[in-house]
């Protein structure tokens, strides 16, 4: 039996030392083995003590349930055995053998628990004891049978049922308990990371979800707000207010609080030093998750110098890894050198489950030794590292808490990479590695670094600005338009559409700003030429074949200076002649024609969505795919504008005729819900820079007549994606609805400012005079703007009157 | 590239009549010299020690797992973002034309320097439009080079990967299969290990990605969730002895090359080319957090031939490096006494048979011990698993109601005594086998656009496609594919409907 191909015998690399290279997988291997043996002598020796009361206690079980249920004369004997006397039948003696006892089964439910769910104890301490409950109610019903079989047919019987229904019975109740045990410590479905399809349901924040927790997917899942559990209530109204305090504090400090990672740069700077107040023990665990996942280097240097200023003495692992992690994010960004203050006394913290203690104080030494040359060094340190991070855990904190010589620590750091495989099996492993994160992104912070590693976080909208938040927005508005709108404004802008609400509102906003404005439409009695202060211009309709001309000779007639475009229409025409307006001095911003379409197009939109998995509602431009579209229905055109043509119906037939009428509509299923619309601004490169969504109230003619603002790190996510998913740039409003679980889906895109824009000006995001900017000002960055949600709207009639006497 | 050491006779694979004839013959002579009833007891007892042993082996993964695997998955990441050796991602394609899209739009999305990355794809023989799929991506990407091998092309999926192996450069050769849709950082994190120039083999994780879609597919997901977190984890962190897994995994270019290539002998390439590594000193990493999708099989016609070939060809490797195993000096006494475990896995199954075979013989009298006493059998056979399933659910913080998916065990376990008793006496008796490729069940959940639209938006790298160069690669090749919500899916370009078409298989 030959291998059918080369199996290299002799090793093709120079010989080494294999046993010393994996000296901390042998450690590894001794602890987990020794674990086994105790569980082992633990369960033998609970066995032995248990065993006779058990029995007993089953003994007298059975006995009072025969007593109980018929005219038997039951005795007990010795514990362990039970006569059954019946009329008619010959009396029984049962053993109750210790293969017998439930007892078996029950500690072993025990030691797997013990050695596999190790983690939410007091959860899994509560489903063992209904698990062990089962298990020997169904054990007792084992041997009741049993013994009523030898009642009834005889000790044969008996024998022939207990050794073969009753071996299955056994099996399947100790399965049976072991399943229940396993449901009960599962997280329900609203709290587990994932679902059966591998999809990630936890909803923690993106950078903080880590691989394999599942993908991350929308899901249509119920999510429940917490239930208070039994432990807690106990706790709350039973302890003592000390103790209470004190299960608190330790519960929080263990805690990480996943809504960190959903705030902005700013938001989380302020809640790193809100945290830190109460000491860095507090609130360890957010912290240090702060310090794994975060990626901005403002965020960071905001924890390093709170964990920097912390002068309190740490009390645990995790304190001590914020201080290491804290001095590798110092000595990478080149402004420490030197010691660490070792009265802090990180590695006392860090060393549970490293080597042994003399042999690491000489290897430390060794290290630290400044007399030895860095060769010797770096080669000492690759061989602790090789032999196990765990292993030498204790040096190696040591030494990477005082070294300061950049060889050392870059080779160190390398050294820690290349072990990723490595269990983090003790707390000082976790520490070295946080150390080497650290290290490395102020590393590349510090020399110009890599922007995708180290860039800030997509901007998202605030729901209560902190004080760095006002300040910004301070900042913002300060300086966006100085003296008026646009840097050496006032400019001369022409506005497309000006008979729309859309049109009429950036209109407006421009007036109030101090621009020239001429408004244009194809309407001569557009409501936007009415708008004091304005000149305007009657152009004919996009699709005309003379549109392109009258738009040239407008913008060199009046000098424009700029055109903001509010029909999505008038894109493509715009984009034939956008050169030509250049020429004449007239700047445009005209996003991606095909990404306009996307919008326009509303089979193609559906489409988009669906393939993004982005949540939207069933749509079909064909009669056929209508069964697969829930009903009620609405059924609407294909590239239809405002709410013209838009038919909602709930019967099925009437929605078929519909459908076969016209092959130019598509239906979509009505979504129930909150409906809103967010005014959405994209640079050039396709990244949102502001979202300001707002509920839509009530609604007239398809425009929002009564708006509120409002703030949804999920609505603003989720536009993010659409933009994304759209590739629009510029201007856009999302419409979408919320339903009552809190699921966003989206209706559509408009590639174009909204009809209710003024309420978006009117809660302080000045889009408009953004856009404007950006459009003079290619090159430059839009800056995200700020909003207050809670802001009203309501919108009235307004009646121009010409002609009157 | 050719094997160096073919076959004698490679149309019909090795038999072991003799191995046979004496495992009879002690058998008999057993019975003759000590009595039925002493050898059935002897037998019985032989079962429980091996037993005993993979018990504690199941138990000490569990255990390592329950203790470390989840600090594994969120410890901090250390991204060398300057290590990036240059790789070939290859993958052999037979028939796949239902699940090839999503494979390529997942693989032109992941993150990796543009210039350092290739695709190799295989189009080994395939008789549906999988062929014409893989041309039109190759239109989209020059990076993507398709190699086609004529139908009845030899070597199954080892043949497919060393015709594309002769045409790679690169330092890294990275498999993935074609049902699977790894995750955009997949290449980063299974690179990284190879800083180590110690290291031969990396491999990554695979989570099934439909495991609400059958009873059996959840079975598989909870499988699967055990296999990696625990089984695979519990060998690097207690053995350093990981298995490189076939697909989701790099291996060293240099290294492939002098081990003579995928080996076209075996149904399981990834054990073979594992246990050839292993033994010529190399090692083998694992990385939990590098990330790949699969489909699991829902049907249970499907299972059966996707654990037959596996049962088949471990039972082969098994049979072709015992004898290594036992000389070679790279593994110490505790390794090479895991790397026997890990050989001998898929006979486990066959002595669990043995058995039940004993214990229904008890109940015709044979046998010298009551058959309550082969009842500690049927528990340690079970509780090592369920240690490994119970740490797989607990550390996965899977879903309530996956809970339930234990129950499929049962059923599972009996029909892997009848596939793996059937693949060995195959095996032993040279019975001609080929590769068999599972057919796919068309997954109705794909993550390879959600991973991107989830993303935060200041990761996005210039390798990401936009929509029109898939839309039209995907018009090229398929015509557009919606799917809906319900996972219905409808092309809407032509008038074939793409709703399971293979779903009688």
């Amino acid at each position: 039996m030959k291998p059918a191909y080369p199996v290299l015998h002799e090793p093709a690399r120079p010989p080494r030392d294999e046993h010393a290279t994996r000296a901390g997988t042998h450690v590894r291997r001794r602890s987990v083995l020794l674990e086994i043996l105790i569980l082992v002598v633990v369960y033998l020796t609970l066995f032995e003590l248990l065993i006779d009361p058990m029995r007993r206690f089953e003994t007298d079980a059975i006995a009072w349930f025969f007593s109980l249920v018929g005219s038997h004369s039951v005795t007990v004997a010795n514990n362990d055995s039970i006569l059954i006397a019946s009329g008619g039948h010959r009396p029984m003696l049962a053993y109750i053998s210790p293969s017998c006892s439930s007892l078996m089964g029950l500690l072993a439910l025990a030691t797997l628990a013990a050695a596999v769910m190790r983690r939410r104890r007091s959860t899994t301490l509560i489903a063992y004891l209904a698990a062990a409950s089962v298990l020997f109610a169904l054990n007792l019903g084992r041997m009741i049978a049993s013994a009523a079989a030898g009642v009834w047919f005889g000790s044969g019987a008996m024998l022939l049922f207990h050794d073969w229904v009753g071996t299955v019975w056994n099996f399947v109740a100790t399965l049976f308990g072991f399943l229940l045990l396993q449901f009960l410590t599962s997280p329900p479905s609203e709290r587990a990371e994932q679902d059966r399809f591998g999809r990630h349901t936890a909803r923690r924040p993106e950078s903080w979800s880590r691989p394999g927790m599942g993908y991350r997917a929308r899901t249509h899942r119920r999510v429940r707000a917490h239930s208070d559990s039994a432990l807690r209530w106990f706790i709350r109204h039973t302890l003592p207010a000390p103790l209470r305090e004190r299960i608190a504090r330790a519960r929080e400090s263990n805690r990480i609080d996943y809504r960190l990672g959903f705030l902005d740069v700013d938001q989380r700077c302020s809640a790193i030093e809100g945290l830190t107040e109460d000491g860095l023990e507090a609130h360890c665990a957010s912290l240090l998750a702060i310090a794994t996942y975060e990626v901005d280097p403002t965020v960071l240097e905001t924890l390093s110098q709170a964990v920097e200023r912390s002068t309190s003495p740490i009390e645990s692992w995790r304190a001590a890894a914020l201080h290491l992690w804290s001095r590798g994010w110092r000595v990478g960004s080149q402004r420490e050198s030197g010691e660490m203050k070792m009265a802090l006394n990180v590695e006392r913290h860090l060393k549970k489950g490293c080597g042994h203690r003399r042999r690491e104080r000489t290897l430390f030494a060794t290290l630290h030794d400044q007399h030895q040359s860095t060769e010797a060094r770096t080669e000492l340190v690759r061989k602790l590292c090789d032999q196990g991070l765990a292993y030498h855990c204790h040096s190696l904190i040591a030494f990477v808490a005082s070294v300061d010589e950049p060889e050392l620590i870059e080779e160190t750091v390398t050294c820690i990479a290349m072990r990723q495989w490595e269990p983090v099996s003790t707390n000082g492993v976790a520490a070295l590695r946080l150390w080497a994160r650290g290290w490395l992104l102020a590393h590349e912070v510090a020399r110009g670094g890599d922007e995708t590693t180290v860039a800030p976080a997509p901007p998202s909208p605030p729901s209560k600005p902190g004080k760095a938040k006002r300040k910004a927005k301070e900042r913002t508005r300060a300086s966006r338009y100085p003296g008026g709108i646009g840097r050496g404004g006032p400019f001369i802008v022409g506005v497309t559409g000006a008979g729309g609400p859309a049109g009429i509102s950036v209109v407006r906003a421009l007036v109030d700003a101090g621009h020239q404005v001429l408004a244009l439409d194809s309407d001569p009695h557009a409501g936007g030429f009415r708008v004091p202060g304005v000149k305007w211009a009657v152009v004919p309709r996009f699709d005309d074949p003379q549109y392109s001309q009258a738009m040239i000779d407008q913008a060199t007639s009046h000098s424009l200076e700029a055109l903001i475009c509010t029909v999505a229409e008038e894109y493509r025409p715009l984009s034939a002649i956008a050169d030509q307006l250049a020429a004449r001095g007239c700047k445009t911003w005209l996003p991606d024609l095909d990404a306009v379409d996307r919008c326009i197009d509303k089979a193609r939109f559906a489409r988009v969505m669906e393939s993004r998995d982005i949540a939207h509602p069933p749509t079909s431009e064909r009669v056929r795919g209508l069964k697969r579209i829930p009903g009620p229905w609405i059924v609407k055109p294909r590239r239809g504008r405002g709410s013209r043509g838009v038919v909602t119906s709930d019967n099925l037939r009437e929605v078929r005729s519909l459908m076969r009428s016209n092959p130019d509509l598509i239906v979509q299923s009505r979504l129930e819900g909150d409906e809103f619309t967010a005014d959405v601004l994209i640079d050039r490169n396709g990244q949102m820079m502001t979202c300001v969504p707002r509920w839509r109230l009530a609604t007239r003619g398809g425009i929002s007549v009564h708006g509120l603002t409002f703030d949804s790190p999920e609505v603003t996510k989720v536009c993010a994606e659409v933009v994304a998913a759209i590739g629009i740039t510029g201007a856009a409003n999302i419409q979408g609805m919320v339903d009552d679980e809190g699921e966003v889906s989206i209706i559509e895109v408009n590639a174009r400012f909204s009809g209710g824009l003024p309420l978006t000006l009117a809660a302080g995001a000045d889009v408009v005079g953004a856009y404007l900017q950006a459009i003079l000002e290619p090159d430059r960055r839009i800056a995200p703007l700020y909003f207050d949600p809670g802001v009203r709207m309501t919108r009235v009639f307004n009646e121009y009157i010409d002609g009157a006497s | 590239m050719k094997p160096t050491h073919p076959s004698k006779r490679a149309d019909r694979p090795e038999a072991h009549y003799v191995a046979l004839g004496v495992y009879a013959l002690l058998l008999a002579l057993a019975i003759y010299i000590f009595g039925i009833n002493h050898t059935a007891a002897g037998l019985a007892w032989f079962l429980m020690v091996v037993f005993f042993f993979f018990f504690l082996r199941h138990l000490s993964f569990a255990i390592a797992a329950a203790r470390w695997v989840h600090r594994d998955l969120y410890a901090a990441d250390i991204e060398l973002v300057e290590f990036t050796p240059s790789i070939a991602v290859l993958i052999a394609c037979k028939n796949e034309e239902l699940v090839v899209d999503k494979l390529l739009q997942a693989l032109l999305r992941l993150e990796y320097p543009e210039n350092l990355v290739d695709f190799f794809i295989v189009d080994d023989g395939s008789t549906d439009a999988t062929a014409s799929k893989l041309d039109a991506w190759a239109h989209v990407d020059p990076r993507i080079t398709v190699i086609h091998r004529p139908l009845n092309s030899t070597g199954g999926k080892s043949g497919a990967l060393n015709a594309a192996l002769e045409l790679v450069q690169a330092d890294l050769i990275c498999v993935f299969d074609a049902d699977h849709e790894p995750a955009r950082d997949v290449l980063f994190r299974l690179a990284r290990h190879f800083l180590d120039e110690r290291v031969d083999c990396v491999m990554g994780r695979c989570i099934i990605r439909n495991g609400g879609e059958s009873q059996l597919a959840g079975v598989v997901f909870v499988d699967f969730l055990s296999g990696y977190l625990v089984n695979e984890y519990g060998r690097q962190a207690l053995y350093e002895l990981p298995a490189y897994g076939g697909a989701n995994c790099a291996v060293r270019r240099s290294t492939l090359v002098a081990l003579g290539g995928w080996n076209v002998e075996t149904v399981t390439e990834d054990t073979d080319l594992t246990i050839r590594v292993i033994l010529a000193g190399g090692r083998v990493r694992y990385d939990p957090t590098a990330i790949d999708y699969e489909e699991a099989v829902i049907v249970a016609r499907r299972f059966w031939r996707q654990r037959y070939r596996w049962a088949r060809g471990h039972q082969k490797c098994t049979r072709d490096y015992l004898v290594p195993t036992l000389r070679t000096k790279n593994l110490s006494m505790a390794q090479r006494g895991e790397f026997l475990m890990f050989l001998l896995v898929y006979h486990i199954p066959v002595l669990s048979g043995l058995g039940v075979v004993l214990t229904i013989a008890r109940l015709f009298g044979v046998g010298s011990i009551p058959a309550v006493a082969l009842l500690p059998l049927t528990l340690l056979l079970f509780l090592g698993p369920l240690a490994e399933l119970t740490a797989g659910l607990s550390i996965g913080r899977v879903e309530r109601r996956s809970a339930w998916h234990l129950l499929g065990f049962l059923p599972s376990f009996a029909l892997s005594i009848v596939t793996t008793t059937w693949a060995y006496f195959d095996g032993m008796l040279g019975r001609p086998y080929s590769w068999v490729k599972t057919p796919r069940s068309e997954a109705i959940t794909s993550n390879a656009d959600v991973s991107i639209v989830n993303e935060p938006l200041h990761t996005r790298r210039q390798s990401d496609l936009d929509d029109q160069t898939i839309e039209g690669a995907m018009i090229a090749s398929t015509g557009l594919v919606i799917r809906s919500r319900d996972g219905q899916r409808t092309n809407t370009v032509g008038t074939k409907s793409f709703a399971r078409p293979r779903g009688s298989e």
